[in-house]
């Protein structure tokens, strides 16, 4: 690490608008003491090269919604039941949308889902369609007849008007979804 | 001006995702960090801002572009922390200041510890609408006006959320 830091308008200060108390300054210059942070070694190359292709923290959360459709498909298939979620290897895309600044992940597979037993959420429709979410988790899964859309990082609100956008939009969902994750090696949907 | 601050952009241009992201990763990453306390959450974050930096240069006019991204950082940051309720905002007491006569020098009590960890772990404490403008105003440097326009609230609460976030840092440095 380096003991540099920003100054992003060495003329910009704006002492005069509020007077700072004593021990403001104190702790002003305090924190001013911190140095710039350096980004992980490639981190900036890797974002360089390989594009953003989901949503921020959207990676752990795929993780932890995948793995709570995988465990109720597991419970279910395990004891002779149908699965309640269609099997992770029919996951067929998964991207980043940017959605009135906020970013959300969309991932998709193909099949049905039994929206009644996953675990921990509520069911709801959405303009429409079955739909389930799982608010702690910020996960919204979508029927779609012949296939699941799960959300990632949304609420409700959030999620009805991103599936507005990318299923009414220029695009459509598979193409989002395709642009997104083209330098993932995911098959072309469109 | 070091060499670790961003190279000045031709501010009559719109310059490319590439080119924002090199120029400018270092900056977007520090401030990153400062917001969030770690490094797993700072990289989340830069690549939350990035993926809205590809989308926002469409419509960027040129300008302060390190004033831009210092705004989709920090709103980046702060809608992180709404949607994951993490840490809700605790009120202050009315006189924050009444605990703290008597305390010793905090330039004492930092002498004794490791500065830049300790104090980015109590950064890390505060109420995240005082942290932001805390550490835009005295880690970044912006200006109160710069700081009331990237957070889009008033100049005055501005300057009441980071004397409550002092306040609150001058607590937890002398307790």
């Amino acid at each position: 690490m380096t003991t540099e830091r920003f100054d992003p308008h060495a003329n910009g200060d704006d002492d005069g608008l509020f007077s700072d108390e004593p021990w403001e300054v104190e702790i002003s210059e305090l924190l001013g003491r911190l140095h710039v942070v350096e980004p992980p070694p490639g981190f900036i190359e890797h974002a360089v090269d390989h594009r953003p292709l989901f949503a921020g923290r959207s990676i752990a959360a795929m993780v932890t919604a995948t793995a709570m459709l995988l465990a109720a498909s597991i419970a279910a298939g395990a004891f002779g039941q149908p699965r309640l979620v269609p099997d992770l290897s029919t996951l067929t895309a998964g991207g980043a949308v940017v959605h009135n600044g906020s970013s959300a992940s969309v991932f998709r597979q193909a099949g049905i889902v039994e929206l009644d037993d996953l675990p921990g959420g509520q069911r709801f429709e959405l303009d429409g369609r079955d739909a389930w979410v799982h608010a702690d988790e910020g996960v919204v899964v979508v029927s779609t007849g012949a296939s699941v859309v799960t959300m990632v990082g949304v609420t409700p609100d959030e999620a009805g008007a991103l599936l507005d956008e990318v299923d009414r939009g220029p695009e459509g969902l598979s193409g989002v979804i395709n642009r997104l994750t083209a330098d993932l090696g995911f098959p072309d949907l469109s | 001006m070091s060499d670790a601050e961003p190279a000045i952009s031709d501010p009559t241009s719109v310059p490319t995702w590439e080119e924002v992201a090199e120029t400018h990763g270092r900056f977007l990453y520090s401030l990153a960090y400062r917001l969030t306390g770690n490094h797993q959450d700072a990289q989340d974050v830069v690549q939350e801002v990035l993926l809205r930096v590809r989308r926002g240069l469409a419509t960027y006019r040129p300008g302060n572009l390190e004033g831009w991204l210092s705004r989709i950082t920090t709103n980046t940051f702060l809608d992180r922390v709404r949607k994951q309720k993490r840490r809700p905002t605790q009120a202050l007491p009315d006189d924050p200041d009444r605990y703290l006569e008597g305390s010793p020098g905090i330039e004492a009590e930092m002498a004794q510890r490791d500065l830049p960890d300790h104090l980015q772990r109590l950064l890390a404490d505060l109420p995240a609408d005082f942290r932001a403008p805390v550490v835009l105003k005295d880690v970044m440097g912006y200006s109160y006006e710069e700081i009331a326009e990237q957070l889009d609230v008033p100049i005055g609460t501005v300057r009441s959320r980071i004397h409550r976030g002092r306040s609150r840092l001058r607590e937890a440095l002398t307790a």
